[in-house]
């Protein structure tokens, strides 16, 4: 049971990261990231191409978060001018673009058949080793963030929020601060990535599709953008709900599994429906 | 003539040997098996024929009473054909529910998501119908068996279907996956051995409402074959869209891309150009007639129209053999090694447990499955070599030839 | 050269079942401000609704096109008044997640009653209509002739009816528009009920030409979306202009790029036009208040 619990923790803890990430890029700064497993697969297939190669974990990682910026600093030049929406698409589109390298490019990413045999560094202490080394990472995480709002760089972030064009009379462009907050969001995608290749030990595409960045979303919500544990209390939330949702058939024994199924989803829809018309500053925001 | 009181003393023995086998089924700790199959997901066309199928089959293992008197005991989870729910799913099955053996999981990203962090780390038997090769090569011994020829093979036995059909101008058209991908090398391998060249390929992805592009493109070359590495959904929209398209060109498809759909959706005069092939089985046998009259019943199809579900059928099979064969104090590792010596043999022929029970008393036994003979390498992988080409005969699948990999 | 006019004939009929898709998802973004991400369960939901009437009440396809409509009209009208319409004032970000939860109980209440099995929608299968080198396939003129019905009933009420002016003055300026003695919320029930009907007819489109599974609109939302905001997300003639230009660049781009990559090209599009034309082809520039 313990190690049950352990391995959903770890998808918390992983998801989590993410949801830290992208309340810095849409709770705090208002950047729509709707292709943040783009980063994701980044790292996760970072430290599978050069874990199985050899290469040590903290190489590995390393890579992950350069590769990540690589990708964020022009993805960020290019479209941070755009309008909200726009970004949405176009981060939409990134991420569709990478999932199809990643199965087509046999020769970097062994394609659709995925990369088994990862090394799993931490699984000597298993499965609590790879936990703690993720809490660490996501207190890490929030404190970044607190840091970033409360810096003086935060503080021009919330100007820009209020009065953009104030902003660029005092000579400060509103895009390379945006395009930071980017970059360093990506960046800690990316490490979540690298987290779940040591951790299941094989990726393949079909674990990259754009439900992971909708489920970020999801878990981000559930908690409340903007406040700064809401990450954590949202991934908690998506995983309760899902897991959680297994053990209908429990209530209801003798149901047919293709039935018990589609309950489960549907449960977990209407668990959405109902938070937002009754609580939809998440679970831990404030009301505005 | 039968003297009372013999028949007194016959009557009173059966009484008790009956309380006490009573006794030891409800004794004996019951043994936990996981199915994890594709219910939802893009697997759903085959995850939910596969997992009645399993349940059936312990079903009929606990009613001859049990494997050494055990009870199988089946702990259900949907895959949802993603690896990282399979793996939260595995986790379910094997450190809440306790089980020993996971059956059943269908897409190469789940089974080797599920073996490298669930089942390898935790000893825990999985059985497995995707194709990847990489599965068998990363398993511990004894502990992963793929339940399925290799996808390659079964693109070898293609290439002879053309040839044999006097085909000089096939094409390709494959899903984009590991198994797609296998299907292709291997026709492409084993056709330019014979000398030939293929006219087109296309590579398309899976989940679109329509192929008509796709297909219209591999046959601008005007084939004469078209091989279609795919799946029931895909399938149907590309055999659909190539009888709509009028194309004079023949068709090699996979095995379990053809369910009993086909024949009532595009008659029986279009379906007589379709070929395939599955690994040989003598047609008839007990095992393949059991397996269809259960499939028949939970799920209200022809047994052929799943593959997988046949696939099933052997696996929980040969498990239940296992455990009967390994003994009432056998531990996992006992187990994992009688599979192999259940499927492979030597021993006599059996098609299904309760026989199998029965013929044990004899000596060995081989089971002989409902999906292939069932033959197994070191590493799990099964390694049949012979296949049965398959043609359509007024609407129904009829094996016309044995085709051998040399 | 036959292909490539085929691939277009594809593109074309492909783009104006996404255009559909288009058109529900501006209408909502419009008069509500959020992306539906609803939008493809419920063209799924028409689907096989279609399939359910062609084959269990009427094997016509003009009663099962017409049926799926209304059957979907009405659910859209029922999650308005149960969940949508609760949502005046307040961000975008509540009712999109809302949306979320509306298409997973949409996709699965579905696959309760009628499993996940793929379904074939029992379509009379006839042979394509030959006009050297082109090759048209009846159903696509069926489709065609329908979803070209939609956009003309569509346009005409949009331009030459009170009600019509009345959702271009609340998707301008909602405030504006409640004290000029718009009735806001009645046209907000026009609009949903609207939407419904083209959602239905659409999936009824994709029922008779491609497999129903239960992830069918799901898969397409994407390239509806894409269409949208490659017109303007505010606009319908934008909607269905790059609908379409998405289809045709998707299937043109197959003998380049391959069946796979074929699935970037829509993004791709995408990037090249709105750098050049920032809000979109049709776009109107965002109010400053």
């Amino acid at each position: 049971m313990s190690a049950y619990l352990a391995a959903v923790l770890t998808q918390v803890g992983i998801y989590a990261l993410m949801t830290t990430a992208l309340n810095l890029q849409y709770g705090f700064t208002g950047l729509i990231n709707f292709g943040l497993v783009a980063f994701y697969c980044i790292g996760a297939y970072a430290v599978a191409i050069l874990g199985t190669l050899g290469y040590g974990p903290l190489f590995a990682v390393s890579v992950a978060l350069l590769v990540a910026a690589a990708a964020a600093w022009p993805l960020g030049l290019l479209t941070l001018r755009l309008r909200g929406d726009f970004l949405a698409i176009v981060t939409l589109g990134l991420s569709e673009v990478i999932r199809l390298v990643a199965i087509n490019e046999r020769s970097l990413t062994k394609g659709a058949g995925g990369i088994a045999g990862i090394p799993q560094p931490l699984a000597a202490w298993s499965p609590w080793g790879l936990l703690a080394t993720l809490l660490f990472a996501n207190v890490v995480a929030v404190l970044i963030f607190r840091r970033l709002v409360r810096s003086p760089f935060g503080r021009v972030i919330r100007a820009i929020r209020d009065d953009e064009d104030a902003l660029r009379t005092l000579g400060k462009s509103p895009l390379g601060f945006r395009t930071r907050i980017l970059v360093i969001g990506c960046m800690l995608m990316s490490l979540a990535g690298a987290f779940q290749a040591s951790n299941i030990g094989f990726v393949s595409p079909d674990q990259f599709s754009p439900e992971v960045t909708f489920l970020v979303w999801i878990a981000l919500i559930l908690g409340g953008s903007g406040s700064l544990w809401g990450a954590l209390v949202g991934a908690l939330a998506l995983f309760g709900f899902l897991e959680g949702s297994r053990y209908i058939r429990d209530l209801i024994p003798g149901i047919a599994e293709s039935d018990l199924a589609s309950l489960r989803l549907a449960a977990v829809g209407l668990g959405f429906i109902v938070l937002t018309l009754f609580r939809p500053q998440g679970i831990v925001g404030l009301k505005n | 003539m039968i003297r009372r009181r013999d028949f007194l003393i016959g009557c009173t023995s059966v009484a008790v040997a009956s309380g006490i086998e009573r006794q030891a089924f409800a004794q004996a700790a019951p043994f936990r098996v996981g199915v994890l199959t594709p219910i939802t997901g893009s697997g759903s066309a085959y995850g939910s024929g596969m997992q009645l199928t399993i349940q059936g089959v312990a079903e009929a293992i606990n009613a001859a009473g049990g494997a050494t008197g055990r009870r199988i005991e089946i702990f259900v989870e949907d895959s949802q054909t993603k690896p990282e729910a399979a793996v939260l799913a595995a986790q379910k099955l094997v450190n809440v529910s306790k089980v020993e053996a996971i059956l059943g999981t269908w897409s190469s990203g789940e089974a080797m998501a599920v073996l490298t962090s669930v089942t390898n780390p935790n000893d825990v038997i999985h059985m497995t119908v995707a194709g990847t090769p990489d599965f068998t090569s990363q398993a511990k011994p004894n502990l992963g068996w793929q339940v399925t020829p290799s996808s390659y093979a079964y693109g070898v036995i293609y290439a002879k279907i053309a040839r044999e059909l006097g085909y000089k101008r096939p094409a390709t058209l494959q899903f984009n996956n590991a198994s797609g991908l296998a299907q292709i090398q291997g026709f492409n391998d084993a056709w330019q051995k014979m000398g030939g060249t293929v006219v087109s390929s296309v590579i398309y992805e899976g989940n679109r409402p329509s192929y008509r592009s796709e297909l219209q493109s591999v046959l601008s070359g005007q084939p004469d074959v078209l091989i279609c590495a795919s799946y029931a959904t895909d399938a149907l929209s590309i055999l659909r869209e190539a009888f709509q398209a009028g194309t004079s060109a023949n068709f090699i498809v996979s095995a379990w891309a053809l369910t009993d759909k086909l024949s009532e959706m595009l008659g029986n005069e279009f379906v007589a150009r379709i070929s395939s092939c599955n690994a040989r089985l003598a047609q008839d046998t007990p095992s393949v007639k059991a397996y269809d009259e259960l499939y028949r019943r939970v799920k209200g199809a022809d047994g052929s129209s799943n593959s997988y579900g046949a696939m099933c059928f052997d696996m929980m099979n040969m498990l239940g053999l296992a455990v009967e064969v390994a003994g009432p104090s056998a531990d996992r590792a006992r187990i994992a090694t009688a599979i192999r010596a259940v499927a492979n043999g030597p021993g006599t022929k059996v098609y299904g447990f309760a026989e199998g029970k029965k013929a044990l008393a004899s000596g060995a036994i081989k089971y002989s499955g409902a999906s292939a003979e069932l033959h197994f390498d070191d590493h799990g992988a099964e390694t049949s070599s012979a296949f049965d080409w398959l043609r359509y005969e007024n609407g129904k699948q009829k094996a016309v030839a044995i085709l051998t990999i040399s | 050269m036959q292909l490539v006019i085929n691939l277009l004939i594809n593109g074309a009929v492909e783009g104006l079942m996404t255009a559909l898709i288009a058109l529900a998802l501006v209408a909502i973004y419009l008069v509500a401000r959020f992306p539906q991400a609803a939008t493809g369960d419920y063209v799924t939901a028409g689907a096989y609704s279609a399939y359910i009437v062609y084959t269990k009440v009427a094997a016509s396809m003009v009663i099962a096109g017409l049926a799926a409509a209304s059957a979907i009209a009405i659910l859209s009208l029922t999650y308005f008044f149960l969940v949508f319409g609760r949502f005046r004032g307040r961000t975008y970000v509540s009712p999109l997640l809302a949306s979320v939860g509306v298409a997973f109980l949409t996709r699965n209440v579905l696959t309760f009653f009628v499993g996940h099995d793929p379904i074939v929608f029992p379509t009379p299968l006839l042979p394509p209509i030959r006009l050297d080198p082109i090759l048209l396939q009846p159903i696509d003129l069926v489709v065609v002739a329908a979803a070209l019905i939609v956009l003309g009933i569509l346009s005409i009420l949009l331009r030459s009816t009170d009600i019509g002016r009345e959702i271009r003055a609340v998707s301008d300026d909602p405030d504006l528009a409640k004290i000029s003695g718009i009735r806001s919320r009645q046209v907000l029930i026009i609009v949903w009920l609207i939407v419904g009907l083209i959602c239905g007819v659409c999936g009824f489109l994709l029922a008779i030409r491609s497999v129903v599974e239960p992830d069918l609109g799901w898969n397409l939302l994407l390239n509806g979306f894409a269409g949208a905001i490659l017109g303007g997300l505010t606009s319908f003639p934008g909607a269905v202009v790059g609908s379409l230009l998405i289809g045709l660049a998707q299937e043109l781009s197959i003998p380049l790029v391959g069946g796979s990559y074929k699935l970037a090209v829509p993004f791709l599009v995408i990037l090249v036009v709105l750098l050049v034309k920032p809000a979109g082809l049709f776009g109107r520039v965002a109010k400053v208040r």
